[in-house]
């Protein structure tokens, strides 16, 4: 925990990476909201939780580290990165 | 009534933690789901949910005025109920607040004489509320569209809080995926004509993700500048001084003076 991502150094090979690591975090973050058993204990000890999941497997080390960062804004930009662009959502006012 | 329904629902701001229940089984049981969220993982939640769930982002079109690309969501979301369909859509945060096409849809449906209504759900403000410790009720509470504030020249209370939203995209009338602060200095000029430089303000997002705090920069109103906002920012700018007491309005009441 507490580790840095590592990043390739290829731009191609740099995308595949975040794609990647946007689908795991996407795909945990999905089970999170499905699951009041896995949100109530993440919310309790998000470390044991997370801790878990990369012993299983489903998430990689950098994927944990990213998720226990200080400033969300990090894995909202691996997120977008990886998935379908979002648009911003504005009201048209005049 | 004709059949074909549309609800509307909001997926609150924070991923897993803001849907209601009832929003939830409303989710499961559409027949489509129609989805305009703000962050990706809400999106695969909401696949999770519902495997009928489709993104409206696609009509969305980068550089397209705004107002067109609402009129085509709203048209696409009838489109579905004409089919007979129990339509969903879901919004991000509250589907009512600042969010043009979901009230657009429902009119749209009513209208054609089908069902359609709206569920709450928790807002950028509500969080706001609950992050930054304000009550509205304390100081009154002023609220804007950050664009809408200064084409319409808005008059402000000093003494009541003010909240101004998507700051980050103020003076942009265009769809776009990064942070378009144009009128950013307009905006910091016009409130410096009602509060003085150094006077406090709050950069405030609500993190999309549980565990997560939310982002909160303080800084003097003139020094606010564009690196302090992102695409989700708002702006809550705190009383400048407390209102002053009416004492004839609280002999006329009744109430004792202070």
């Amino acid at each position: 925990m507490g580790l840095e991502p590592i990043k390739p150094d290829d731009y191609d090979e740099l995308r595949d990476y975040e794609q990647a690591q946007a689908g795991r975090i996407r795909a945990f973050l999905a089970e999170l909201a499905k699951d009041d058993g896995l949100l109530h204990d993440y919310i309790e000890d998000r470390v044991s939780v997370l801790q878990r999941r990369v012993e299983g497997g489903a998430l990689f080390n950098e994927d944990a580290a990213l998720l226990l960062s200080d400033d969300y804004s990090r894995v909202y930009q691996v997120m977008s990165k990886g998935s379908q662009p979002m648009r911003w959502l504005v009201i048209w006012i005049v | 009534m004709s059949s074909g329904s549309l609800t509307v629902v909001g997926t609150g701001i924070q991923l897993g933690t803001h849907l209601t229940r009832e929003a939830a089984v409303l989710l499961e049981n559409a027949d489509v789901v129609l989805a305009l969220v703000a962050e990706p993982g809400m999106q695969a939640a909401l696949e999770e949910l519902n495997p009928r769930t489709r993104s409206l982002h696609d009509l969305y079109e980068l550089g397209e005025s705004r107002g067109e690309a609402y009129e085509a969501m709203a048209e696409e979301i009838v489109r579905q109920v004409r089919e007979g369909k129990t339509v969903v859509a879901a919004f991000y945060g509250h589907p009512g607040v600042f969010v043009a096409p979901s009230h657009a849809a429902i009119a749209k449906a009513r209208a054609e004489g089908y069902e359609a209504t709206m569920r709450p759900a928790v807002s950028a403000e509500d969080c706001l509320f609950a992050d930054l410790g304000v009550d509205p009720s304390r100081f009154g509470c002023q609220s804007y569209e950050a664009t809408d504030f200064l084409v319409h020249r808005r008059r402000i209370d000093p003494t009541a809080a003010l909240v101004l939203w998507q700051i980050g995209t103020v003076g942009s009338t265009v769809a776009a995926e990064t942070t378009q602060p144009t009128g950013l200095s307009v905006l910091v000029e016009t409130l410096l004509e009602h509060y003085p430089p150094e006077h406090e303000v709050t950069v405030y997002e609500a993190s999309p993700y549980p565990g997560f705090d939310p982002l909160v920069r303080r800084v003097g109103l003139g020094m606010l500048s564009a690196e302090h906002v992102t695409a989700l920012s708002t702006l809550y700018v705190p009383p400048l001084e407390p209102a002053p007491l009416d004492l004839t309005m609280l002999d006329r009441l009744g109430l004792p003076r202070p």
